[in-house]
C-alpha cells in the first residue's frame, strides 16, 4: 500500500518536474514576443485587469484584423506580479527567458516600484521599458536613460498642467488662492511636489501639502485638517483604496467634490463608482477618453470579442478608463514596432534595441490616430532623445454621476519650467554612476 | 543509509567539536559548496541567477537573523523587514557621503547600525515578553520606515524617495554581471552562516536557548539576562541589515522604504516558522519554500489548467496560486509544526533504519 | 449634524450605538450565562478546565465564532463609512495595541483601550506634524501609521499588563 502511495507520488513529482524543465520554450521563431508583467490580484487587481484587458485585446485585434503587423503576428505571456517589486523583478526575468531577441518588445509595467526596479536591468539587456505615465520621470532626458521612455506625460507635467488648467478657470490667475496637494505617501505622491512647488512661487499661491500613509483607507485626520485650511482646490494624487476613500470623506467634511481634482490615476470608474454619489463632480487628468465612441474601441468588441478572445470576463468594462489607457498603450507598442520595421526590414520580428530607436523616434500625429480610429486615445506623440516624453498634454474630466465627460481641450504642463529639473536630476543620477550622457545612434 | 555513521573515532577535543564529525558529511558539504560556487555559475541560467538564487540567498540569510532572535533566544519579533531597511539605507548613505570608503566596510558599518536600532527597540524586552514584544516590534517596523520616508536626507533628498544602489566595486573589481553578484551573495550567507552556526554552539547560544526556555530560571543560576537579550537583538538586527544591503545591491538595484514593509516581515517570520525555529539549516528550507513554491504554483497551474481544459483566466490562476500557498503553509504546520528541518531530521533518522521500519 | 463646529455624520452616531449594543450584550454573557462562565474558566487554566469537565473543542468553536462575529460587525461599520477594500486586513492589526492597553483578560479593558488608541492616534495625527515641521522643515504627515504601536508600547514598559489586565505572574 505504502510502495503503491509513494510510487504515484514520485511518478507525479517526476512528470511535473519534467514539464517545467522544458517549459523555458521560447516563442515560435516568427512571432512578436511582447512581455506583460501584470497584475490582476490584490488590491490594484481591478485596476490591472481593466488595463491589461485593454493592452492585450488590441494586439489580439491587431493579429486577427491585419495578421499582426505586415504578417509578423503578435505573441505574448502574463506574469503575476501583484503589484510587488521583487515579483516584479522575478517575472521581469522569467519572461525574459522566453522572449528570444526581442527581450519582450516593450516593457509596460504599471507600476512606478517595480519600474524602478527593472530600470537598470532593462538597460543592461537592451529592451525599452515604457512607463506611460509613471515611473521614474527623470528619464525624459534620453542621453542618460536611453531605455526609458515615460510616455505622454510625466507626473511632474501633469501637475503643472493641472495647474494651468486652475488659473484658467480663475480668469488667469492664482494669486493668493490656497491649494491643498493631498498625496499618497509613497515615490508616486511625492514626485510632483517639486513642480508644484516651483508653480506655486511662479503663480503665488499657498500651496500645503498633506500625505496619507499607504494604504490610504484611514483619511479622516487629513480631511478634518482641509476643512479647517478650507483651500480653494484640492490637487489629489491617490492610488487604490485612497481614492474611494477620500471622495467619502470630503463629502462626510462637506467639501465641496468638484474643487477636487485628481491624477490620472485616480480617475477612473473604479474610484468613484465605489464612492456612490460621493464622487459626483469630481474631476481628474487623463489622456484618453472613456466610452466605446471611439472607433477602434467599437471595433475591437466587434472583431474580438466576436471571435470569442476577448480578454476581459466581464465585458462591461470594455471602455471604461483604464480598458482604454491599455488599448492606447499596446497602440503606442504597435506604431513603435511599425516604424521599427520600415528600418529594420518589413516583416521581420524586431529586437529590443530595434524598438528603442523607434521609441526615440515616434511621431504619431493626429491624422494617423484618425486613421488607427484612435482619436481621443492618444495625444499627438513626437519623441527624441532630449523628449522621451513625446508629448506632455492631459484633459480634465468630470464625473457627472454614470460616465467622465471632458471639461477641457489639450492642456500641456509649464515644459519650459518642468523639463530643466528633469534634466539637471538625470545629470544627478548621471554623475553618482559614473554615465557620460550621449545619445545613442542606432 | 548510504553510509555507516558510528566507527569514526576522535582524539582530540578539537576534532570531537566540528560542525560536521563525519567524514561523509564533510565530504557532502564541500560537494554543495563547489555545486553552489562552479557548477551554477558554469550550467545555470540568467533567470535562475538573477531572479531564484540570489533572492533565495538574500532571504535566508535575513531568515537566519530573525531564527537567532525567535528560535533560539525567544524574543518574538516583527520588524525584521526595518532592519533590513536601516542596512540597506545606512550602507547606502556611508558609501555616499564618505569617499572612498571601501565597500565591505559600508556593509559592516550598515550591519552594525541595524544592530543599534536593534538594540534600540529590543530595550523593552527587558521588561515584556512573548506576545507583548512582537507588538513592540511591529511598532519599530512601522517607524523606522516612517523615519525613512519622512527625512530626506536618507534617499539624498531625491524626489521621490527611492535610492539607486551605487555600482559595487570591491578592490576594484566591478560586481555588475548576475554571476559576480550571485558568487559575492554566496560568500557573504555562507561565511556568516557558519559563523552563525559556531554561535549558536557556544555560550552565547546556550545562553539564549536557557533564556527562551524560562528566563527567570536562567536569571536565577547567573546568565546576564539584559546582555544575552540585547545581544541576540544586536546580533539578529545585524544580520537582518546585512541582508537588507545585499537586496538592495545585488538584487533590486533601487529600493524604497515601502519596499520594507510589514509584509516583508512576515514573510521572513513564515520561512523562520515554517523551515524550523531554533536550527540553521531550517533558514535555508524555509527560505526556499516560501519564494520557490509560488513560482512553482505559477508555472504549473497555467499548465494543469490546460490539461484539464478549465477556462480558468489569469487572474482566477493567480487567485488559485495564493490559496493554494496559504492551505500548504497551514497543512505544513498541522503535519509539523517544528518544520522543515524536523521533517529532515525525521527523514535522516528513517534512512538510517531503512529497510527496517524501526 | 454639526454640533459646536464638530460635524458628526448620522452614520457615526449609529455604528457607535450598535457597538454599545455589541459590547453590552458580550459583557452580559460573560460575567452572567454558563457558556460565558466556561469561557473565562478555560482562558485561565486549560488543564482546571478541563477537569471540570468543560468541553474544551466545543469552547474553542464558541470562542472563534463569538470573535469572527465581531469583526464581522466591526467590518461591516468600516465598511459602510470607508469602503471595503482588501487593505481592511492592515487595520485589523491596530487591534494589538489595543488589547495591551486594555490588557488581556477584560472586556471593559478593550474599550477603554480602544477609545483612547483611536483618539490618540488622530490627535496625533493633526497636532504632531506642524510642531516636527517647525523644528524640522519638510513635511510629517502619516503619524497614524506608527504612533497607536509606540503608545502602546511606552505604556508597556510603565504597566505591562494593561490597564484592567491581571499581573502575569512567573513561577519556575
Amino acid at each position: 500500500m505504502k510502495s503503491i502511495k509513494t510510487s504515484i507520488g514520485a511518478s507525479i513529482l517526476a512528470t511535473i518536474t519534467s514539464l517545467i524543465i522544458s517549459y523555458p520554450l521560447s516563442a515560435a521563431a516568427e512571432d512578436q514576443f511582447v512581455s506583460i508583467p501584470s497584475y490582476r490580484v490584490g488590491p490594484y487587481g481591478q485596476n490591472g485587469q481593466a488595463f491589461y484587458g485593454g493592452f492585450i485585446d488590441y494586439l489580439n485585434y491587431i493579429n486577427l484584423s491585419e495578421g499582426g503587423v505586415n504578417g509578423v503576428k503578435f505573441a505574448w505571456e502574463e506574469c503575476e506580479t501583484e503589484y510587488n517589486n521583487a515579483k516584479g523583478v522575478e517575472c521581469y526575468e522569467r519572461l525574459k527567458s522566453k522572449s528570444g531577441n526581442s527581450k519582450g518588445t516593450a516593457i509596460h509595467t504599471m507600476s512606478t516600484g517595480i519600474s524602478y526596479a527593472v530600470l537598470d536591468k532593462s538597460q543592461t539587456d537592451k529592451v525599452p521599458l515604457i512607463m506611460m505615465g509613471y515611473g521614474r520621470t527623470d528619464a525624459v532626458d534620453g542621453s542618460v536613460f536611453p531605455y526609458a521612455f515615460p510616455l505622454v506625460t510625466t507626473y511632474q507635467m501633469q501637475a503643472s498642467a493641472i495647474v494651468k488648467f486652475l488659473v484658467q478657470k480663475n480668469g488667469g490667475s492664482l494669486t493668493g488662492k490656497k491649494i491643498v496637494f493631498l498625496y499618497h505617501d509613497s515615490a508616486y505622491g511625492k514626485e510632483p511636489i517639486v513642480a508644484l512647488e516651483a508653480e506655486s512661487k511662479i503663480n503665488h499661491f499657498k500651496l500645503t501639502e498633506i500625505p496619507v500613509a499607504h494604504p490610504g483607507n484611514e483619511q479622516g485626520a487629513q480631511w478634518l485638517k482641509i476643512r479647517e485650511e478650507n483651500p480653494d482646490y484640492v490637487i489629489f494624487w491617490g492610488w487604490g483604496v485612497m481614492n474611494q476613500t477620500a471622495l467619502k470623506a470630503a463629502q462626510k467634511v462637506g467639501f465641496p467634490r468638484d474643487k477636487i481634482i485628481g491624477s490620472w490615476w485616480a480617475g477612473s470608474e473604479e474610484d468613484v463608482i465605489p464612492a456612490g454619489d460621493a464622487a459626483k463632480g469630481y474631476m481628474s487628468a487623463t489622456w484618453n477618453v472613456s466610452g466605446k465612441n471611439v472607433p477602434v474601441i467599437a471595433d475591437i468588441e466587434k472583431v474580438v470579442y466576436g471571435a470569442g478572445k476577448g480578454n476581459l470576463s466581464d465585458k462591461a468594462k470594455i471602455g471604461t478608463i483604464l480598458y482604454n489607457r491599455g488599448v492606447s498603450a499596446a497602440i503606442v507598442t504597435v506604431e513603435a514596432d511599425r516604424l521599427a520595421q520600415t528600418k529594420y526590414g518589413k516583416g521581420k520580428v524586431i529586437t529590443g534595441d530595434q524598438m528603442r530607436w523607434a521609441f526615440e523616434n515616434l511621431n504619431i500625429t493626429n491624422a494617423r490616430l484618425t486613421t488607427l480610429g484612435a482619436t481621443g486615445l492618444l495625444p499627438e506623440i513626437k519623441t527624441s532623445c532630449e523628449n522621451h516624453e513625446g508629448s506632455g498634454k492631459i484633459k480634465i474630466q468630470q464625473w457627472d454621476g454614470t460616465k467622465w465627460v471632458l471639461v477641457s481641450d489639450w492642456i500641456e504642463g509649464n515644459k519650459n519650467l518642468i523639463h530643466p529639473l528633469f534634466k539637471a536630476s538625470a545629470r544627478e543620477y548621471a554623475k553618482e554612476k559614473n554615465i557620460t550622457p550621449a545619445c545613442l545612434k542606432n | 543509509m548510504l553510509y555507516r555513521e558510528a566507527g569514526q573515532f576522535k582524539t582530540t577535543y578539537k576534532a570531537d567539536s566540528q560542525i560536521f564529525p563525519i567524514l561523509q558529511d564533510r565530504v557532502g558539504m564541500m560537494i554543495l559548496l563547489s555545486v553552489a560556487a562552479i557548477g551554477v555559475p558554469l550550467f545555470a541560467s540568467e533567470y535562475w541567477i538573477n531572479a531564484i538564487l540570489i533572492p533565495f540567498l538574500i532571504f535566508s540569510l535575513a531568515a537566519l537573523g530573525l531564527n537567532f532572535l525567535t528560535g533560539y533566544a525567544g524574543q518574538l519579533s516583527l520588524g525584521s523587514a526595518a532592519f533590513m531597511a536601516v542596512g540597506a539605507f545606512a550602507t547606502y548613505n556611508f558609501q555616499l557621503r564618505i569617499e572612498g570608503i571601501p565597500f565591505f566596510l559600508s556593509f559592516i558599518l550598515g550591519g552594525l547600525s541595524a544592530a543599534s536600532v536593534g538594540i534600540l527597540f529590543g530595550l523593552p524586552s527587558l521588561r515584556i515578553k512573548g506576545f507583548y514584544l512582537a507588538v513592540a516590534t511591529l511598532a519599530a517596523q512601522f517607524f523606522v520606515v516612517w523615519c525613512l520616508t519622512k527625512f530626506p536626507w536618507f534617499s539624498n533628498n531625491s524626489s521621490s524617495g527611492v535610492i539607486s544602489a551605487q555600482t559595487l566595486t570591491i578592490f576594484g573589481f566591478a560586481f555588475d554581471t548576475p554571476i559576480s553578484k550571485y558568487l559575492l551573495v554566496l560568500f557573504i550567507v555562507a561565511g556568516l552562516a557558519l559563523l552563525g552556526k559556531n554561535l549558536v554552539r557556544s555560550s552565547t547560544g546556550r545562553a539564549w536557548m536557557a533564556v527562551r526556555d524560562m528566563d527567570v530560571a536562567a536569571e536565577v543560576i547567573g546568565i546576564p539576562l539584559m546582555k544575552t537579550k540585547l545581544m541576540a537583538f544586536a546580533i539578529s538586527s545585524f544580520y537582518c541589515g546585512i541582508a537588507g544591503a545585499l537586496y538592495a545591491y545585488c538584487y533590486l538595484g533601487t529600493v524604497e522604504p515601502d519596499g520594507f514593509s510589514l509584509e516583508l516581515s512576515f514573510k521572513i517570520l513564515f520561512m523562520v516558522i515554517i523551515g524550523g525555529v531554533g536550527s540553521i539549516l531550517g533558514n535555508f528550507l524555509g527560505a526556499g519554500f516560501i519564494l520557490l513554491l509560488p513560482i512553482f504554483l505559477d508555472i504549473v497551474l497555467p499548465f494543469i489548467s490546460k490539461l484539464l481544459h478549465l477556462p480558468l483566466s489569469n487572474a482566477t490562476i493567480s487567485h488559485i496560486q495564493l490559496m493554494v500557498f496559504g492551505a500548504l503553509i497551514i497543512f505544513f504546520l498541522i503535519v509539523e509544526p517544528h518544520g522543515l528541518a524536523r521533517l529532515w531530521q525525521i527523514g535522516k533518522e528513517k534512512l538510517r533504519l531503512w529497510p527496517f521500519p524501526h | 449634524m454639526d454640533l459646536t463646529g464638530i460635524g458628526i455624520s448620522k452614520l457615526d452616531l449609529f455604528s457607535s450605538g450598535i457597538i454599545i449594543l455589541l459590547v453590552i450584550i458580550l459583557a452580559l454573557l460573560f460575567q452572567y450565562t454558563k457558556v460565558g462562565r466556561a469561557l473565562r474558566a478555560v482562558a485561565d487554566d486549560h488543564q482546571a478546565a478541563l477537569s471540570l469537565g468543560i468541553p474544551l473543542e466545543n469552547i474553542w468553536a464558541i470562542v472563534w465564532s463569538i470573535a469572527g462575529f465581531v469583526a464581522l460587525v466591526a467590518g461591516l461599520l468600516w465598511g459602510s463609512r470607508n469602503g471595503v477594500q482588501f487593505a481592511l486586513s492592515l487595520t485589523a492589526l491596530k487591534a494589538l495595541p489595543v488589547l495591551i492597553l486594555g490588557g488581556f483578560t477584560s472586556v471593559p479593558g478593550a474599550i477603554v483601550g480602544g477609545i483612547i488608541i483611536g483618539v490618540s492616534e488622530k490627535l496625533a495625527e493633526i497636532y504632531i506634524p506642524p510642531v516636527l515641521q517647525d523644528a524640522f522643515g519638510g513635511n510629517f504627515g502619516g503619524i497614524e501609521g506608527w504612533f497607536p504601536y509606540i503608545f502602546a508600547l511606552l505604556f508597556l514598559l510603565v504597566r505591562p499588563e494593561g490597564l484592567f489586565g491581571e499581573k502575569h505572574i512567573d513561577r519556575v
